[in-house]
């Protein structure tokens, strides 16, 4: 018969939930306010109609997406979003979604649509021309279609600059700005553990910095912290919080 | 609801939902603890392992006017007659 304690341990501050891309506030290096930089990616991007962002693993791509997403919707009526994460089957997914939004008939590529597409590396070359020059075929089209309040884009993530799509923003690891959000995290720890913690963090982040560039990477650096918190934590955090021990 | 904490992917099932309209949210004492009654099953059991934890709780999200969302949740632990009280 199960049964029911009120009592929970604390949470690890660096689990996924509390830091995955849409559950952490995009921060701009020396506290650039989030609204005036959004804006001005914004208008780069309906501009330049094809852009992309482009920064190193874990360095925000994806978490500067998220913050843009609602700016994005409040200037396009549509803004379709796909996420690849892994090159396996991405062109077979990306033609899977083309026949659904046609079969959905979601609005064309040629209306007022903000593609956003996540982790462009993964589609092959030969995909990832056709959608740059389906883009600039759709900003061609808007010249004669004035009726149209905003021109169709194509915003990517993108590990390295890409062929045709123009920069234009870049992430990339802010050890000022690292630490900052990483005290944040672990702002409501006990104090013994949150000093603990804080200097643990310093000397990983130390570390990395004397490393290869290649391997500043926020989301493994919060992970190794993860790991760092569940070593400090007592071996036996259910029956301290629960009063109760597993026997099974 | 159950869901996983840890380093990976996520997961999360809902085991009993319960929806209160307008009306009967004006019905309601909301003054006092409203009771929630439903039989919990005997698995997952809540666990507390280094790379994934399975954490139970009453999530209520209340949908407000003009688009704002309240989401507040209590955790509460669900453990097997197997777990003894005491070392």
């Amino acid at each position: 018969m199960p049964t029911v304690s009120t009592s929970s341990p604390p949470a690890n501050p660096f689990s996924t939930r509390f830091v995955r891309p849409d559950r952490t506030d995009y921060r701009f290096a020396d506290g650039q306010d989030a609204d005036t930089v959004a804006a001005a990616v914004i208008a780069q991007l309906t501009r330049c109609g094809t852009a992309a962002i482009v920064g190193p693993h874990g360095t925000g791509k994806s978490t500067l997406l998220h913050a843009l997403v609602q700016r994005l919707s409040d200037v396009f009526p549509h803004v379709p979003w796909i996420q690849f994460s892994s090159a396996d089957n991405a062109a077979q997914e990306l033609r899977r979604w083309q026949r659904e939004q046609e079969i959905a008939g979601e609005p064309s590529a040629a209306s007022t649509t903000c593609l956003v597409i996540d982790g462009f590396e993964q589609l092959p070359w030969t995909a990832r021309q056709r959608l740059i020059w389906q883009s600039r075929r759709w900003t061609t089209w808007r010249s004669h279609n004035r009726r149209l309040p905003v021109r169709p884009c194509l915003l990517v993530t993108a590990h390295r600059p890409q062929w045709g799509v123009r920069t234009i923003f870049r992430t990339d690891w802010d050890r000022a700005l690292v630490s900052r959000l990483t005290a944040e995290k672990l702002r409501d720890l006990p104090e013994p553990t949150r000093r603990t913690m804080l200097r643990l963090a310093a000397e990983q982040a130390a570390k990395l910095e004397r490393g290869r560039p290649a391997d500043r990477n926020v989301r493994d650096y919060w992970f190794s912290l993860y790991d760092e918190y569940e070593r400090l934590r007592a071996p036996d955090s259910f029956a301290a919080a629960t009063g109760r021990k597993i026997t099974q | 609801m159950w869901y996983t904490e840890g380093k990976g992917e996520e997961d999360l099932n809902v085991h009993y939902f319960q929806r209160w309209n307008e009306t009967q949210l004006k019905q309601l004492d909301l003054n006092h603890a409203v009771p929630l009654r439903c039989q919990l099953p005997y698995s997952p059991l809540s666990y507390e392992g280094t790379l994934v934890r399975i954490r139970w709780c009453v999530r209520l999200r209340m949908f407000c006017s003009a688009g704002r969302e309240i989401v507040v949740q209590m955790p509460f632990q669900l453990v097997s007659d197997v777990v003894a009280d005491t070392p």
